[in-house]
């Protein structure tokens, strides 16, 4: 880097600092040149932080050069907005989250060893009933502190994936509605539709009511409530009201949602478990091989007499 | 099945329209489903990528739009 080099023709020139062929010109930073880490040895000792490295892949690959220069955030950001859809396709005017564009995100966030913490923010008219409990389940089992935030609204299916993360947050102004799942809203057909409508409610209030300080008594109560909302059952719960009944943790905004959630992270350290939830245990069910495996000269399984 | 508030007239309006002609193919290496666009662009609809760490890129995110020409050499 201390030769000046990198004039405009060189940087125009095909295959320049790309195999090391050329290893003897030093690399510069010329202009419309991008170093190709990892490819010339002299290279990598300047360029340590991995951040770096990733933003410069990025330049590589995506051809940008407006990237962070810390690519990987340790706070990741969820959005859950609009109709949660399912397994139909929504007309193109709704607003969508897409729940299998989620669920990979939430993977990639659990194994990311740069990826300490999760804020779900939702604003949410609820939608897919199948849809939305598995992406709440998947917050749910995460290992990694999660922390939800309800903005604006968080209706329906909304409620267990905020109540699905470790410590949840509404706006003072942010609403949950609460009200029974159905059909269309008008007639229910047989008997069989309606213990299938109710078995689906039995589902959500059952995960709503394991994840949040919610008795199930109250959340049926809220649910089947009549005179609250107009001419329907239900309830809307305004910010504080959807603490007290004890369906979310607190009411606060961005600030405090972010502070809880590094508070967290600290608070597990490396190798920790998640502050508020007991890890599932997962592994003591499954043998491994070594315990499988005799001690000593006893033969094994296989080798019998 | 749909748990939601908003009535379900609204949320299907537009549903007997004919769906758009998606294309798979292989994006920088990573497998997705486009919805070609004009000028040689796409718009992505959905990853099939099994590795996770693709669902963060923003680039590749639903909805942006990614130029689907070959990359000048």
């Amino acid at each position: 880097m201390d030769k000046p080099l990198g004039t405009e023709k060189d940087a125009g020139r095909p295959g320049m600092g790309l195999s090391g062929l050329d290893g003897l010109e030093p690399h510069t930073a010329g202009e419309g040149w991008v170093p190709e880490i990892g490819a010339d040895p002299e290279v990598p000792s300047e360029i340590p932080a991995h951040g770096q490295l990733a933003a410069l892949e990025s330049i590589k690959q995506v051809g940008q050069t407006a990237v962070p220069v810390s690519a990987i955030s340790p706070i990741h950001c969820v959005s859950i907005v609009g109709q949660v859809e399912g397994h139909i396709l929504l007309p193109p005017r709704n607003k969508t989250t897409k729940y299998e564009h989620i669920i990979p995100q939430l993977v990639a966030v659990e194994q990311s060893p740069e990826i300490q913490g999760v804020l779900i923010i939702l604003n949410t008219v609820g939608g897919d009933i199948e849809a939305g409990l598995a992406i709440a389940e998947m917050i749910k089992g995460l290992s990694k502190p999660s922390v939800s935030l309800v903005l604006g609204g968080g209706h329906s299916i909304g409620a267990p994936i905020a109540v699905a993360a470790d410590y949840s947050f509404i706006a003072e102004s942010a609403t949950i509605t609460i009200h029974p799942i159905r059909l269309t809203g008008l007639v229910v057909g047989v008997p069989q539709t309606y213990e299938y409508l109710d078995k689906m409610q039995d589902r959500v209030v059952r995960f709503i009511v394991e994840n949040s300080s919610i008795a199930e008594q109250k959340l049926r109560e809220l649910m089947f409530r009549t005179g609250d909302l107009m001419r329907d059952i239900g309830t809307v719960l305004i910010g504080a009201e959807a603490v007290r009944v004890g369906l979310i943790d607190e009411v606060g905004g961005l600030a405090q949602a972010l502070a809880k959630l590094q508070e967290m992270i600290a608070e597990k350290g490396d190798g920790g478990i998640s502050a508020r939830k007991p890890q599932l245990a997962v592994w003591p069910l499954i043998p491994r091989q070594e315990d499988l495996q005799p001690q000593g000269n006893v033969p094994g399984p296989g080798g019998t007499q | 099945m749909m748990w939601t508030i908003v009535p379900p007239e609204v949320i299907w309006e537009g549903a007997e329209e004919k769906p758009k002609d998606l294309m798979e193919l292989n994006w920088q290496g990573v497998q997705v489903l486009v919805e070609p666009l004009e000028f040689g662009r796409g718009r992505i609809v959905k990853l099939l990528s099994t590795d996770p760490r693709d669902y963060l890129k923003p680039e590749l995110a639903p909805g942006s739009v990614v130029s689907l020409l070959p990359k000048k050499p």
